[in-house]
């Protein structure tokens, strides 16, 4: 917690005071050394606090600020500063699940404490499904959105949709659609794929075919412009995939990673995840904690998210061994894994088109997905 | 006074040595600026918390960045030859900078030092900036594992 006895400590030093500028002054007359190592002691707070907020929001690994705070007790003052914390960048608080402690939840709720909206957010989804403290999870991630950051208001829909933390009659699927429109608005991918499936099956909202497919076939262009976008690490590929390769359309590619689009026959690297699903896939993953007995995760690796209660979530209904929070973690499952694994896919494929397989229609659309899911 | 944009201001340092400036390039500092605007610029302009080193390295980054003919990229490069200093230099520059109230120089400065301090080390830090370490050795330790999470 911030110590008020070291945040007065540098205050004073701001003040320059009569003896403080007596001793400055007599400084300037001796040599470089001695002038060096008042150097720091010449530099007002607020420059270093300036200093400070541009390494938070650089800093690649936690380790890189908390290393400053041990120096000497002023950085540590200064390094606590709110100013500093709301400006932490999202790999400065990335804790990895398996150093969850109290000192990490203590750094998250003083950075969430201090407006940070993507610690608000990773705290609130810690809480809300490792923690299992729904309130609190749910407040801290309605803070984030109120600040407009996406995941956070994506995150709140998925809530709202399969009613998480509570009984199957709070789901609230309108409130679940305008959340989703809001953070799509705001340009989160997923919301904006969930948005479309919501609208051509009429969930939540009134059925609009032609305005969901629009909104799925945009998911995914943005998805493709945003790699595009950024430079890819394996760069040695990338004059390839971009070669249509009509083929690719009936047989799985296995190349690991880069099967994204590959019913467009584009070989595109999958999108980074948030630290805070990558959070929660290791905490469920490692034992660390099981949702409970009976509950199942969200079975695209990318999400993490737990069921809050039995039989939350929706399954694939092809196979039945796949569970999905959302449509949008389905369809993304889809096309990275569950593709290839999905138990008749052989069979439809050939056949080509609609068939009928346990008495539910599958329709097999333009992005290759199996449309009905089973609630 | 000839048109305005050859107007020429002198500005002193602590140590008394004189330097001409256009105006132009001089009201990127605020400061500066403020005092222009308000006419109550006498020549030359005392500036008592900069010596001649810094505000030498101060003018030639204000001119570079007041050249319209520049380019942006261009500008950048120089910035990243700029910075190639000592890290005492670059404090003191951040010190001019802010008594000048220039802020792109600050922005510049400011991202270079927290870049630089990134990787270093507890006793870099403490190097590099000569702090003296108030901390006993119990609340050193104390501190270390304050947060044991960030370092696994």
């Amino acid at each position: 917690m911030l110590n008020e006895m070291e945040m007065k400590r540098g205050r004073r030093r701001m003040d320059f005071t009569s003896e403080e500028m007596g001793c400055w002054k007599k400084l300037k007359g001796t040599p470089k050394s001695a002038e060096d190592s008042d150097l720091f002691d010449a530099l007002p707070d607020d420059i270093v606090l300036c200093i400070l907020c541009k390494l938070s929001s650089t800093a690649s690994c936690p380790a890189d600020f908390i290393s400053f705070l041990i120096t000497c007790k002023r950085f540590n003052g200064l390094g606590l500063h709110s100013l500093v914390l709301s400006k932490a960048c999202e790999e400065m608080i990335s804790v990895k699940a398996k150093n969850w402690s109290e000192s990490a939840h203590r750094f998250l709720k003083l950075c969430a404490d201090s407006g940070n909206a993507e610690a608000c957010y990773t705290l609130g989804m810690i809480r809300f499904y490792c923690l299992q403290n729904r309130g609190s999870g749910a407040s801290l991630m309605a803070k984030a959105a109120i600040s407009s950051y996406e995941p956070a208001i994506y995150s709140l829909a998925v809530i709202q949709f399969n009613g998480s933390g509570g009984s199957k009659n709070d789901k609230n699927l309108r409130a679940g659609v305008s959340l989703c429109a809001r953070a799509a608005f705001l340009g989160h991918i997923n919301a904006l794929r969930e948005l479309g499936h919501c609208l051509q099956d009429g969930y939540g909202v009134r059925q609009n075919i032609a305005k969901g497919r629009r909104f799925l076939i945009q998911a995914n262009t943005k998805e493709l412009a945003a790699v595009l976008a950024t430079e890819t690490p394996s760069a040695q590929n990338a004059g390839s995939w971009l070669t249509w390769n009509p083929l690719l359309h009936h047989r799985y590619v296995s190349v690991a990673g880069w099967t994204f689009l590959s019913d467009f026959g584009y070989n595109v690297p999958v999108p980074e995840t948030h630290p805070a699903n990558r959070f929660l896939s290791d905490w469920f993953s490692d034992c660390e904690g099981s949702p409970g007995p009976g509950l199942r995760l969200c079975s695209h690796s990318g999400c993490g998210r737990p069921e809050t209660r039995r039989h939350e979530f929706r399954r694939c209904s092809v196979c039945g061994a796949a569970n999905y929070c959302s449509r949008a973690c389905q369809a993304l499952d889809w096309k990275l894994r569950h593709k290839a694994e999905c138990a008749t896919v052989e069979r439809w494929l050939d056949d080509g088109g609609e068939i009928e397989a346990n008495g539910i229609d599958i329709n097999v659309d333009v992005n290759g997905n199996a449309e009905a899911m089973e609630s | 006074m000839s048109s305005s944009e050859e107007r020429k201001l002198i500005l002193k340092s602590s140590d008394n040595e004189e330097f001409v400036v256009k105006e132009s390039s001089a009201v990127q500092c605020l400061t500066i600026k403020n005092l222009v605007e308000d006419r109550c610029v006498s020549d030359p302009i005392p500036l008592a918390n900069v010596d001649s080193k810094i505000l030498a390295l101060v003018i030639e980054f204000m001119e570079k960045h007041a050249e319209t003919t520049l380019s942006n990229s261009e500008k950048k490069e120089f910035d990243v030859e700029f910075v190639k200093k000592p890290f005492d230099d670059l404090l003191e520059l951040i010190l001019a900078a802010n008594y000048l109230d220039f802020r792109e120089l600050m922005d510049v400065l400011c991202n270079t030092c927290a870049k630089q301090m990134e990787n270093w080390s507890v006793e870099e830090v403490r190097e590099k900036f000569n702090i003296q370490n108030d901390y006993t050795v119990e609340e050193e330790k104390a501190a270390r594992a304050e947060n044991p999470w960030a370092f696994e």
